[in-house]
């Protein structure tokens, strides 16, 4: 067991060193260095100057040093200083890390208390009304993208119910009401978006693993219904549940990039699409390296949770 | 006793296989539809989308840059199918011409990114060894990035625009095929005729294109017609932000883009027709997808 998790960890140290390799060069593709786009404050500045600013802000060694340079900092805690906000990035970002995390842990809350039921539902009432309403939920979430069903939602809200949603975000600990107010309808779009895919898996492990002999073997020897299928059929489940969570975590960050831009929050994504429109490479770069380092952690906490439920893969 | 003339009815061939090509085909279309009447419909909807795509200048006649301040803001009419927006353009034709740009960069960018995924899968399947290891590397570092994240990244690096979309869509969408394709690639060089093959002397591009590229195909139709729609998705979401093809060319994400926002609580219509537009065709691609790989390959449920 303990070699599996040091393995796994290990293959993951590659593919971070690509992924900021990849991220840090492809800002760098265009020619145009950053200080151009810094231009848009100080117009007209003389050549020497130019010349000047970008020796102090390093930006006329080679790209590999330049490289080096930022992971070597950064592994140390500093990654640069944003050039649009005029402040450290890593306090650019650690404003907006709470909200995203509150929409997605939300967001994931409701999947889990929707689609897991759900699913179960259409399975063992299988080819009834019951199974066709789920699926056409499942199918209607998984095809309106996520910052439709947001934009939609917010002109129904503001028509019918003459509401819209604050701007700026409140800590839940200080105004849980406030917050609430805020996160409810964005929390609930990307939930159910989000549940859409899982309803289904739910579904089709379920029907699968429903066919099966010890299932059989259960209701042979007389244990209810219920505890069929919440003792054995449902625990049988949740393993390849779990791996596709794992898996979807990308799809969860990205439907949470638009609903954040939709509903004005604060979060890492909207600092993404911000900071992108203001050419602020330093920001860009590392928070889609972070953004990485999540997918990858989720990754593989999942996969150690997968080998430790699985006693297959435990004792194998 | 002479010989007598007798009229020979034009015999049908029993067998489908001696049929004619067309009535092979439409026999198999048929059977799908039946089998599949969902899929048959969505296929249904895509044709029409495509062939109105195709046909845009014959389908919305009126000039989609034409701004007309005098009517702006109008609701459907009988000379605006579905209404004008901020600047008095016709709706109905930025539709039908933003249909263009979402079906282009959703064909567009699933076969580059399909068919360099696949190449991709293929050499690392059959070369097997570090070429392996560094195709899949470079695939999982690919996938290590949420999908819309990858593609702000190249276009934050390329700039807006048609053919960085191309790029950062195809990009984003070739890890998952890489991956089916290289699975689908092992199970084929473990099976005796490869290795017969192999031993005869054959040479490398044969035994690939001849006997492992056939096995592959079933699975690539499959992920190709799953992740259409999502590359449809991915531009959206980029035209959405600004970030898609460059005004005046018109697309379905950028008609819901936050400028307009401010008119869609009074006009609702102006974001509903986009809206609409978007989720049938992901719709559609999805439900067609579901359908093609219930019928090519039933394993690849919950792919």
């Amino acid at each position: 067991m303990g070699t599996y998790i040091a393995r796994r960890v290990l293959s993951y140290v590659p593919v971070v060193i690509l992924v900021s390799i990849f991220t840090f060069f492809i800002l760098r593709v265009i020619p145009g260095d950053a200080l151009v786009a810094m231009m848009g404050e100080r117009q007209g500045m003389k050549p020497e100057d130019m010349a000047r600013a970008r020796a102090e802000l390093g930006l006329d060694r080679p790209l590999v040093v330049q490289y080096l340079s930022w992971m070597g900092n950064g592994l140390r805690g500093d990654w640069g200083d944003s050039y649009w906000l005029h402040k450290p990035v890593t306090h650019a970002i650690a404003e907006t890390v709470p909200v995203t995390l509150e929409l997605g842990v939300a967001a994931f809350a409701i999947t889990l208390i929707v689609a897991v039921p759900i699913g179960v539902l259409s399975a063992v009432k299988r080819d009834t009304v019951a199974d066709y309403l789920g699926r056409l939920f499942a199918i209607s979430f998984l095809s309106i993208p996520s910052f439709i069903l947001s934009i939609l939602t917010i002109i129904l809200l503001g028509r019918w119910f003459k509401w819209i949603p604050p701007r700026g975000y409140v800590n839940p600990l200080n105004d849980p009401l406030g917050n609430l107010e805020q996160m409810v309808f964005p929390a609930i779009i990307l939930g159910l978006s989000f549940s859409a895919g899982t309803m289904r898996l739910v579904r089709t492990t379920m029907l699968e693993v429903m066919r099966e002999d010890y299932i059989r073997t259960a209701r042979a020897k007389g244990v209810r219904e219920r505890g069929v299928i919440r003792k054995h059929a449902l625990r049988n489940a949740l393993i390849p549940l779990i791996t596709y969570w794992g898996v979807s975590i990308a799809a969860l960050i990205t439907g949470s990039v638009l609903i954040e831009v939709v509903f004005a929050l604060n979060g890492m994504g909207r600092l993404t699409v911000d900071a992108i429109n203001q050419r602020d490479w330093p920001i860009v770069q590392t928070v889609v390296l972070f953004f990485v380092l999540i997918t990858l952690t989720i990754n593989l906490v999942v996969d150690l949770l997968y080998g430790a439920l699985d006693p297959r893969i435990k004792l194998g | 006793m002479q010989a007598t003339e007798v009229a020979v009815l034009p015999e049908r061939a029993y067998n489908l296989r001696d049929r004619p090509a067309g009535q092979r085909i439409l026999h198999t279309l048929l059977r799908f539809c039946r089998a599949k009447p969902l899929g048959a419909v969505s296929a249904v909807i895509i044709l029409l989308m495509v062939v109105g795509a195709v046909f845009a200048p014959i389908v919305a006649p009126q000039d989609y840059r034409r701004v007309n301040a005098r009517e702006k803001l109008q609701g459907p009419s009988a000379q605006h199918w579905l209404g004008t927006d901020q600047l008095g353009r016709d709706m109905y034709s930025r539709i039908v011409y933003g249909a263009r740009v979402s079906l282009v960069v959703g064909f567009v960018a699933t076969f580059l990114g399909v068919g360099l995924g696949a190449a991709i899968g293929l050499f690392a399947g059959y070369f097997g060894g570090k070429t392996d290891m560094l195709l899949m590397r470079f695939s999982d570092a690919v996938q290590a990035f949420p999908g819309l994240i990858l593609a702000l990244a190249i276009v934050a690096a390329l700039g807006p625009g048609l053919r960085n979309a191309f790029i950062a869509v195809s990009i984003t969408l070739l890890a998952r095929p890489a991956r089916v394709v290289r699975s689908s690639v092992l199970a084929a060089k473990a099976t005796a005729w490869v290795e017969a093959a192999h031993t005869v002397g054959a040479s490398h591009p044969r035994i690939m294109f001849r006997h492992i590229l056939p096995n592959v195909f079933a699975p690539i139709m499959v992920l190709a017609s799953l992740v259409l729609g999502i590359a449809i998705l991915i531009e959206a979401s980029l035209s959405f932000l600004g970030l898609g093809v460059l005004p005046p060319t018109p697309a379905w994400g950028s008609m819901l883009n936050q400028a307009g926002a401010l008119y869609f609580e009074t006009h609702p219509y102006m974001a509903v027709v986009p809206a609409v537009a978007i989720s049938l065709a992901v719709f559609s691609f999805n439900l067609f997808g579901d359908a093609l790989r219930d019928v090519l390959d039933p394993r690849l449920r919950g792919s």
